[in-house]
C-alpha cells in the first residue's frame, strides 16, 4: 500500500508530549490538531483530519495492532451512542471554557499563575520544571499548562481505552470526531446531497 | 490504512462506506471498527 509522510504522525503525537514535558511552551502546537479537524470539517466538508492525519489515532493502531497491548474486545455500546458522543463533547466544552476562563483571570490579574498540570479535570501534577518566566506574559503561559492538561488527560483515557477495548476506541466519543461530524452532516443537509468520497482512487 | 484494497472511505465525513466490488471481505475493518458497525457477509464470488 502506498505511504503517505502523513502515516507517520504518530510520531508527532509522542513529539509533543515529549516536547511539554521540557518546556511547556510547545503545548500550543496543539491547537494545530484542534483547529486542522475543523478547517477540513467546514471547508472541505470531510474527515480528512481523522481519517488519515490523526496522530494520536495513529499511536493507538501502533500500540493496539502492532504491538498488541490491546484485548481488541467490543467497544461498549454506550460509548458510541449519540447521547454520550454529544455529552461528552458538552461536557469537554464546559470544561475547555473554564481552562480558557482561568487563563483571562491570569491574564487579568486577577488570578496568579499555577504551574501545573491537572489530569482528569482534578488532580494537580507540579509540572514547574517545564516553565521559566522570561519575557513571556502569564496568560500565555497558564493556557500551555491547561491546554497541556487537556491533551494528556484525553492521551490518557484514550490509552486505557485502547488496552480494554478496540485501539481506537477513544474515537467512537472524540470531542473533535463529535465536532467535526456534526459540521459536514450540516453540510450535507444545507447543500442537499452528499459530495464524492475523498480517498484516494475512489474517484473512477 | 487499514483496507489493503482501499475500498473503504468516508462519505462527506458522515459515515463510512465499503466499496463492494473492491472489497475481498478480509475483516481487517470490521476487527478495528471502535463502534462495531461492520459486519462481514458471504457472498457469491464476483464475475
Amino acid at each position: 500500500m502506498k505511504q503517505h509522510w502523513y502515516d507517520y504522525l504518530w510520531i508527532w503525537s509522542i513529539l509533543y508530549f515529549s516536547l511539554g514535558f521540557f518546556n511547556i511552551l510547545f503545548a500550543w502546537l496543539g491547537m494545530l490538531d484542534f483547529f486542522l479537524p475543523l478547517l477540513f470539517a467546514i471547508f472541505g466538508g470531510n474527515k480528512f483530519f481523522c481519517n488519515h492525519m490523526c496522530g494520536r489515532g495513529q499511536l493507538y493502531m501502533k500500540l493496539g495492532m502492532k504491538l498488541k497491548w490491546s484485548r481488541n474486545r467490543p467497544t461498549p455500546r454506550w460509548m458510541y451512542a449519540k447521547w454520550f458522543r454529544w455529552g461528552f463533547l458538552a461536557f469537554f466544552m464546559a470544561m475547555f471554557g473554564n481552562m480558557v476562563f482561568q487563563t483571562y483571570l491570569v491574564g487579568a490579574g486577577a488570578a496568579s499563575l499555577r504551574q501545573s498540570v491537572q489530569l482528569f479535570w482534578s488532580f494537580r501534577l507540579p509540572w514547574h520544571w517545564a516553565y521559566s518566566a522570561v519575557g513571556i506574559p502569564d496568560w500565555v503561559a497558564q493556557y500551555s499548562f491547561g491546554f497541556y492538561s487537556v491533551m494528556l488527560t484525553s492521551l490518557l483515557i484514550g490509552l486505557v481505552l485502547m488496552v480494554l477495548f478496540k485501539p481506537r476506541s477513544w474515537c467512537a466519543f472524540c470531542p473533535m470526531g463529535t465536532m467535526t461530524q456534526g459540521i459536514c452532516k450540516a453540510r450535507v443537509k444545507l447543500k442537499g446531497k452528499v459530495s464524492a468520497p475523498v480517498e484516494a482512487g475512489k474517484t473512477e | 490504512m487499514v483496507c489493503p484494497r482501499e475500498a473503504l472511505s468516508v462519505v462527506s465525513g458522515c459515515y463510512a462506506l465499503v466499496d463492494s466490488l473492491r472489497c475481498i471481505g478480509c475483516g481487517k475493518c470490521a476487527k478495528v471498527c471502535p463502534a462495531g458497525c461492520i459486519s462481514i457477509f458471504r457472498r457469491e464470488a464476483a464475475g
